[in-house]
């Protein structure tokens, strides 16, 4: 027996030894796994939070800001939208805080946000606008009592640039977060957050018993920190792994991080709601999104509401459901108040406030072929990615209310057209009608307003920046301008002279060329003026050659047309293709004396931190004398009161405006450039393939310009500046020489001084006689 | 009873047609009036002839320096000045062009600007500006004194 029991314990070691050894290496490799899964989960989690301290934020696209003065006419510039587009809260009948306004008939009170400008941080105050008839006549600070010139009002956004995440988010620091907020947000989200290291099993234990007795998840376990690590990793799907991994995390992240750091990032981080299609992300963007403020100018009850939307921002949004947002701040209040952390005086103001939000953006993608043509200008210097997280502010010319109402008027134009003229477009074509409006302010080269096509949705392509298209009879002005100017003009001609509007035939290259009027008819003896006015285009064609198609060319480039251009016949009749962009920069030179300011769509680009990283200014230099340019101009303004826009005064557009219509051969472009003195307005309609409109510029382009017009600019009574060498002579008509008794009919025309007619009319000469010697 | 109504109401509207007539014959003489105020014909006997040429010559810009655009220009133009007096001269070009961009027929806008400009050494930039700035001074005297002399220190340093 006894052998026979040293031989079974001999075995009983072995296998205890053989399963030491197993739980030996078991456990080794636990544990070197272990540790490497702890590591891969550190380096993840310390990836993702150094990334999220350089935060994404959106770049954002802003508008011109606008200035209020006496005088100004609030209805026509439509500033009670434009405080809705700023996101400044009707509060009715008083204001309390920035971002408030309250209006009555005969007052407007403003308290100004506060805005960081390139170099300037302006601090909002309140302000008191007095009316009548909806005109400004005075402005004065509520603070100070001191009356004001002039107030700024801040520029709109038109747009954030988002990053793929398309996340919407305004840093803010802890110093900047009111103290009611931090309190409010960990009383209501995790209370032991300053007690527990990640995770918090007492937190834990009390979720569960409540839940256990509610029957329901009426409380969540989560700290802190394990929202922000839900947050970073989007974890969305809910799974006990799922749960130890996040707890793990949490714990990696409150061994390596202060307390403050986690807070700062979880404020910064946390999803708060929807603005459109982006996601509103931390109490900076949040404060924005609800009240129109900024994080440290948040009331108490508004503080509240936003640590009570945490939870739910979509169920308690205020946007939403105003009652449900109340009980909801009410909540938090009332624990807040439990907590000793607000007295019965502050708990009963905080409730009684009214949550008052700015009006919600109907219209979320605002002037998308500009933001278009924006990020475009810039894209080598601040490609996609930079702009989708350095936010940048890219300060721009446009004009909000000026690109609103082109929208409006191209839109409804287009729409117009198609239901009067449908039975002309060409049947079941595949592509729509498509037309773009370009405004510039001529003297400073401005882009005021840009539609670049029909619907951004259905094309991106630019028809302003990108088409090439050919301008047709928006030319002409070009050889009349080298005809008025005796430096460029190879005969010296006025609006006087007189030219036959005659049919010819001309060698152009290898082949004979006969240009023809649009009504196939000839017109005889005309004067320059008439021809342009008319558009008549033998006339044109025969100036062209007359003044030299070389110096055309010439004045064509000093204007600022870039694109391919050739010395030929039917280069007069705006045959070589140019951008809208090209024409109107070109066109800029007439309201602007001769002077060609650039078009210029960015002023300033300041990076976060308000450093300025890029400034654009207004560049502008002489290209013309402005006697010439004066002159055709003058012609110009007959083209709208005597010539092919007329209807543009029967459509009720009564300001003092020059322009010229332009349509192309068989009807493919129709085109209209006109501008006052300070404005200029080019609008285009046309097929994208060169379909055939059956429209002319002054049926399809001039209404859309037209009812544009009329909006922005009304009944402009501003005249063009006359030249100090221009002088207006008595001529007759009929003979273009200086007017005698005799003439039947007599007109002052501009002339520049030295080139005016010289002789005396021969048609009607003065008597002779005793008259002759001693005058008439 | 239907005649007479009828026969006032037309009464009533030939008054009314006639009141807005009346108005509008007075708003017109007024304005042929200011316009005549403004432009003087001068009268020059052409060489070798008995005839005379009848001449008119604008003697002022159309622009209204009351307007309220004006004023409110004009006073971002006197706090450009200060700025650009104290030495913010890169605020006082933005406030230049605040300016112009309420007001582009501001001509003493277009000075300044071109002054600070010429003060931060953009040369080139500010020669185009004094451009406009002649254009819309060119009636007074003084600013042409003002601005030639702008123009000539801006070409010593373009020339360097």
């Amino acid at each position: 027996m006894w052998p026979f029991k040293k031989k079974r314990k001999k075995s009983k070691l072995k296998r205890i030894w053989k399963w030491l050894k197993f739980f030996l290496i078991v456990g080794l490799i636990s544990a070197l796994f272990g540790t490497w899964y702890i590591h891969h989960l550190t380096r993840s989690i310390e990836n993702r939070f150094e990334r999220s301290i350089k935060w994404k934020v959106p770049s954002r696209v802003l508008s011109d800001a606008e200035y209020l003065y006496p005088g100004f006419n609030i209805k026509n510039r439509g500033i009670t939208s434009k405080f809705d587009r700023l996101g400044y809260r009707n509060m009715g009948d008083k204001i309390k805080g920035p971002g408030d306004f309250a209006f009555n008939k005969s007052k407007i009170y403003v308290y100004l946000h506060d805005f960081d400008y390139p170099g300037e941080q302006f601090t909002g105050f309140p302000i008191s606008i007095e009316l009548s008839e909806n005109t400004i006549t005075k402005i004065s600070n509520l603070k100070t009592g001191e009356e004001l010139a002039t107030v700024r009002l801040e520029p709109e956004l038109i747009a954030p640039v988002f990053s793929e995440e398309m996340e919407d988010r305004t840093l803010v620091t802890l110093d900047e977060v009111p103290e009611y907020l931090i309190e409010a947000i960990v009383l209501i989200e995790d209370e032991r957050f300053f007690k527990h290291s990640g995770i918090d099993p007492i937190g834990i234990a009390r979720a569960a018993v409540k839940n256990l007795i509610a029957m329901r998840i009426v409380q969540g376990g989560s700290t802190l920190t394990q929202q922000l690590v839900k947050n970073y990793f989007l974890y969305h799907k809910k799974s006990f792994t799922r749960k130890i991994k996040e707890a793990i995390l949490a714990i990696i992240l409150e061994k390596r991080h202060t307390k403050g750091e986690i807070l700062s990032a979880y404020l910064n981080e946390i999803y708060l709601g929807q603005r459109g299609h982006s996601s509103v992300m931390g109490v900076g963007e949040a404060a924005k999104l609800y009240f129109a403020k900024n994080i440290n100018q948040l009331s108490l009850g508004e503080c509240a509401l936003l640590a009570g939307l945490i939870k739910s921002p979509n169920a308690y949004s205020p946007f939403n459901n105003k009652e449900k947002a109340i009980v909801r701040r009410d909540f938090v209040l009332d624990r807040m108040y439990y907590e000793e952390l607000i007295d019965a005086g502050e708990l009963a103001r905080a409730k009684d406030e009214e949550i008052v939000t700015p009006n919600r953006p109907t219209k979320i993608v605002k002037a998308p072929y500009f933001i278009d043509f924006v990020k475009q200008q810039i894209s080598a210097l601040y490609p996609a990615d930079v702009l989708g997280s350095e936010g940048l502010k890219i300060f721009t010319t446009i004009d909000m209310t000026a690109q609103l109402m082109a929208e409006k008027a191209m839109a409804e134009g287009l729409e117009r057209l198609e239901k009067l003229y449908g039975s002309t477009l060409p049947k079941d074509h595949e592509e729509p009608l498509q037309a773009a409006l370009l405004t510039i302010q001529p003297q400073t080269g401005y882009i005021r307003a840009l539609v670049g096509g029909r619907d951004f949705q259905y094309s991106q392509f630019n028809h302003i920046t990108q088409a090439h298209r050919q301008p047709g009879s928006t030319f002409k002005p070009f050889v009349y301008l080298t005809a008025f100017d005796p430096k460029r003009s190879d005969v010296l001609l006025t609006p006087t002279s007189f030219i036959e509007d005659t049919s010819f035939t001309i060698e152009s290259g290898d082949e004979e060329w006969t240009p023809v009027n649009y009504d196939e008819e000839e017109h005889g003896r005309i004067t320059l003026r008439q021809a342009l006015q008319k558009s008549y285009n033998i006339a044109t064609a025969k100036l062209g050659i007359e003044v030299g198609l070389d110096n055309v060319v010439d004045t064509a480039r000093d204007a600022g047309i870039e694109s391919n251009l050739s010395a030929v016949p039917s280069l007069a009749l705006g045959a070589f293709e140019v951008t809208p962009l090209e024409l109107a920069g070109a066109y800029t030179i007439f309201p602007n004396d001769g002077i060609r300011a650039e078009p210029i769509s960015i002023i300033n680009i300041i990076d976060n931190e308000g450093n300025v990283l890029e400034k654009r200014s207004i560049q502008m230099k002489r290209a013309f004398r402005s006697g010439p340019i004066y002159l055709t101009t003058n012609v110009m303004k007959g083209v709208l009161d005597n010539g092919t826009a007329t209807a543009s005064r029967i459509w009720g557009f009564k300001g003092i405006a020059a322009g010229k219509t332009g349509t192309t051969s068989d009807y493919r472009d129709a085109w209209f450039v006109g501008f006052t003195p300070s404005l200029l307005t080019l609008t285009w309609v046309g097929y994208d393939d060169n379909a055939i409109t059956n429209m002319s510029g002054a049926r399809a382009a001039l209404p859309i310009w037209t009812e544009f017009m009329k909006s922005y600019v009304g009944d402009s009574t501003e005249d063009f500046s006359s030249p100090k060498d221009i002088i207006l002579v008595k001529i007759d008509p009929e003979s273009g020489q200086i007017a005698t008794k005799n003439c039947p009919e007599t007109e002052f025309q501009p002339f520049i001084e030295g080139a005016e007619p010289g002789a005396p009319c021969e048609l009607h000469p003065a008597l002779g006689g005793f008259k002759g010697v001693f005058g008439d | 009873m239907r005649a007479t109504s009828s026969t006032r109401r037309i009464q009533g509207s030939l008054w009314r047609l006639a009141k807005v007539g009346g108005l509008f014959c007075l708003i017109s003489i007024a304005l042929i009036l200011s316009g005549c105020a403004k432009s003087k014909i001068e009268k020059e006997r052409i060489p070798g002839s008995n005839v005379r040429k009848e001449i008119i010559r604008s003697e002022s810009q159309p622009t209204d320096s009351e307007s309220p655009k004006a004023k409110a220009a004009t006073n971002l133009v006197n706090t450009g000045r200060r700025q650009l007096a104290s030495g913010q001269t890169s605020k006082a070009q933005e406030t230049f062009q605040n300016a112009i961009n309420i007001d582009p027929s501001n001509g003493t806008a277009y000075y300044y600007l071109a002054k600070t400009r010429y003060e931060l050494s953009m040369f080139e930039e500010a020669l185009g500006v004094l451009d406009k700035a002649e254009e819309l001074l060119q009636r007074s005297d003084d600013w042409v004194e003002a601005i030639s002399m702008l123009r000539e220190m801006i070409q010593e340093n373009l020339v360097d």
